[in-house]
C-alpha cells in the first residue's frame, strides 16, 4: 500500500514536471548550456582526450526527446523524436510536438508508440519555422515513468 | 585495434574547418522538396552506395535482422535507390517487425564499414567524425531522463560506462550544416564505433578520412546511410554480405 503510494505521488509528480516544462519554456527551459549536467560543464579543455565515461544517464533504462527539426523524411515539416530505452522490457513513448505563438504553446502534434526494449515515436507538423517543442512520456515495464523535453527555434531562411 | 575497441577515445574538436570542403561542396536544395544524394555526401566522388539499415524481428540490437529485400519480396515490391521503408510495410509480415534505427547504422555494420573503409583511405589514423548535436543524450537534461526501477523491479547492472562526454557546447566546434549542426571529433578510423554502445548506440552523421578519399553520411532522419568514394571501394562495398547496399548517383533525390 505504501509503495502504491509512494508510485502514485512519483508519476503526479513527474507529470506535473513535464507540464511545467511546457509552462515555463518560455523562459529557457531549453536543453542548453544552462540545463546540462555538471559532467558536461567541467569538460572545456581546448581539446578533450575523453576515455568513455557515464554522464547523462546511469543505466541502461532512459529516455530521450531529440531536437524537433526540418524533417528529410517529410519535406516540409518539422519533426520531432522521443524514444523510450530499457532492454529487455516492455516500453512506451508518447510525443507531443507543441509550437509557441503569440507566447502560448499549442499542441501541434502527437504520435505514441509501444514495443520491447526500444521503441520510438515522431510528432510531426506542416511548418517551415518557428519555436517548436518536443515533450516525452516515458514507461517501461518495472520502472518508474519519466518526461523528457528539448526545444528549438527553426530560422525562417 | 583490439586495444582501441576496449577503450575508445574521443578527441573533440574546437576547429570546424575540416569539415568546410563538405559544406562547399554539398548541393543545396530545397526545404520543401526531397533532397538529392549530393545533399548530404559532398559532390565530386566517383560513385555513391546507399546502406540499408536493418529492420529487426524482436527486440531491436538483439532481435533478429531483417533485410529490406526480404520484406520488399514479400510484399512483392522491386528495391530500387528510392525505395522507402514505408513501401516495404503492408501485410502481416510487417507486423512484428522493428523499423530500422534512423540516423545511424546498427554497431555490426558499422563495423563492417569500418573493416572495408580502412583499406580505402591513406589516412586511417587521422579520421573526422561529425554527430548532429540535437540529439538528446548530447544536450543532457531535461531532454534525457534515467528510467528508475521502481519498488520490486529489476536491477540493472552496467558492466561498462554508457556514454562520453559530449562537448562543452561553448567550445565545441560547431559544423554548420543545412538545417544541421554536427559536433566534431577526431581520431583513428575505429573511433566511428565511440558511440555505437549503450545508451546511445550512435554511428556518426558524417565522416571522411583527411586525405578526402571517402565521405559516410547518416542522416538524422534516414533509415539509410550514404556513402561515396572511388568504384573500386563502392564495388567492395556492393560486395560485402554484411551489408545491405545499392548503387546509387549523386542526383538521386532521396527521403529515406
Amino acid at each position: 500500500m505504501r509503495g502504491q503510494i509512494l508510485r502514485t505521488l512519483t508519476v503526479s509528480a513527474l507529470l506535473l514536471v513535464g507540464g511545467l516544462g511546457v509552462a515555463t519554456a518560455g523562459r529557457g527551459a531549453e536543453a542548453g548550456p544552462s540545463a546540462v549536467s555538471g559532467h558536461y560543464r567541467t569538460a572545456t579543455a581546448s581539446f578533450l582526450l575523453t576515455p568513455l565515461l557515464p554522464t547523462s544517464t546511469s543505466g541502461p533504462c532512459y529516455g530521450r526527446t531529440d531536437n524537433p527539426h526540418r524533417s528529410k523524411h517529410r519535406p516540409g515539416y518539422i519533426t520531432v523524436q522521443g524514444r523510450t530505452v530499457c532492454p529487455g522490457e516492455a516500453v512506451g513513448v508518447r510525443v507531443v510536438l507543441l509550437r509557441r505563438r503569440f507566447g502560448i504553446w499549442r499542441q501541434v502534434g502527437d504520435s505514441s508508440r509501444s514495443g520491447f526494449g526500444l521503441v520510438r515515436a515522431n510528432a510531426s507538423r506542416r511548418a517551415r519555422c518557428g519555436l517548436f517543442k518536443g515533450v516525452s512520456y516515458h514507461s517501461a515495464s518495472h520502472h518508474l515513468p519519466a518526461v523528457t523535453a528539448n526545444r528549438n527555434r527553426i530560422p525562417c531562411d | 585495434m583490439a586495444e582501441f575497441e576496449d577503450k575508445p577515445v574521443v578527441r573533440w574538436s574546437e576547429d570546424a574547418s575540416p569539415a568546410d570542403w563538405i559544406v562547399d561542396r554539398l548541393h543545396r536544395s530545397p526545404q520543401d522538396a526531397p533532397s538529392d544524394v549530393g545533399s548530404f555526401v559532398p559532390d565530386g566522388f566517383s560513385a555513391y552506395v546507399r546502406i540499408l539499415h536493418c529492420a529487426w524481428r524482436g527486440e531491436p540490437w538483439t532481435g533478429e535482422k531483417i533485410r529490406w529485400a526480404e520484406l520488399a519480396r514479400g510484399v512483392g515490391v522491386a528495391l530500387s535507390p528510392r525505395t522507402r521503408f514505408e513501401d516495404l510495410q503492408r501485410g502481416e509480415a510487417i507486423q512484428d517487425v522493428e523499423a530500422p534505427l534512423e540516423g545511424t547504422l546498427p554497431c555490426d555494420e558499422l563495423q563492417a564499414l569500418v573493416d572495408v573503409l580502412g583499406a580505402f583511405t591513406g589516412t586511417p589514423r587521422a579520421c573526422w567524425f561529425g554527430i548532429w548535436e540535437g540529439y538528446g543524450w548530447m544536450q543532457g537534461p531535461p531532454a534525457i531522463a534515467d528510467l528508475v526501477a521502481h519498488e520490486g523491479g529489476r536491477a540493472h547492472e552496467v558492466d561498462d560506462p554508457p556514454n562520453t562526454p559530449p562537448p562543452h557546447r561553448g567550445r565545441a566546434a560547431q559544423v554548420r550544416l543545412p538545417d544541421r549542426s554536427l559536433f566534431l571529433y577526431e581520431g583513428p578510423i575505429e573511433a566511428a564505433a565511440a558511440f555505437c554502445r549503450p545508451p546511445t548506440w550512435q554511428s556518426p552523421n558524417l565522416w571522411w578520412p583527411d586525405d578526402l578519399a571517402w565521405c559516410v553520411a547518416s542522416e538524422v532522419d534516414f533509415r539509410s546511410t550514404y556513402l561515396g568514394g572511388g568504384h573500386q571501394l563502392i564495388d567492395r562495398v556492393l560486395r560485402d554480405p554484411r551489408l545491405e547496399a545499392l548503387p546509387i548517383g549523386a542526383s538521386e533525390q532521396v527521403t529515406d
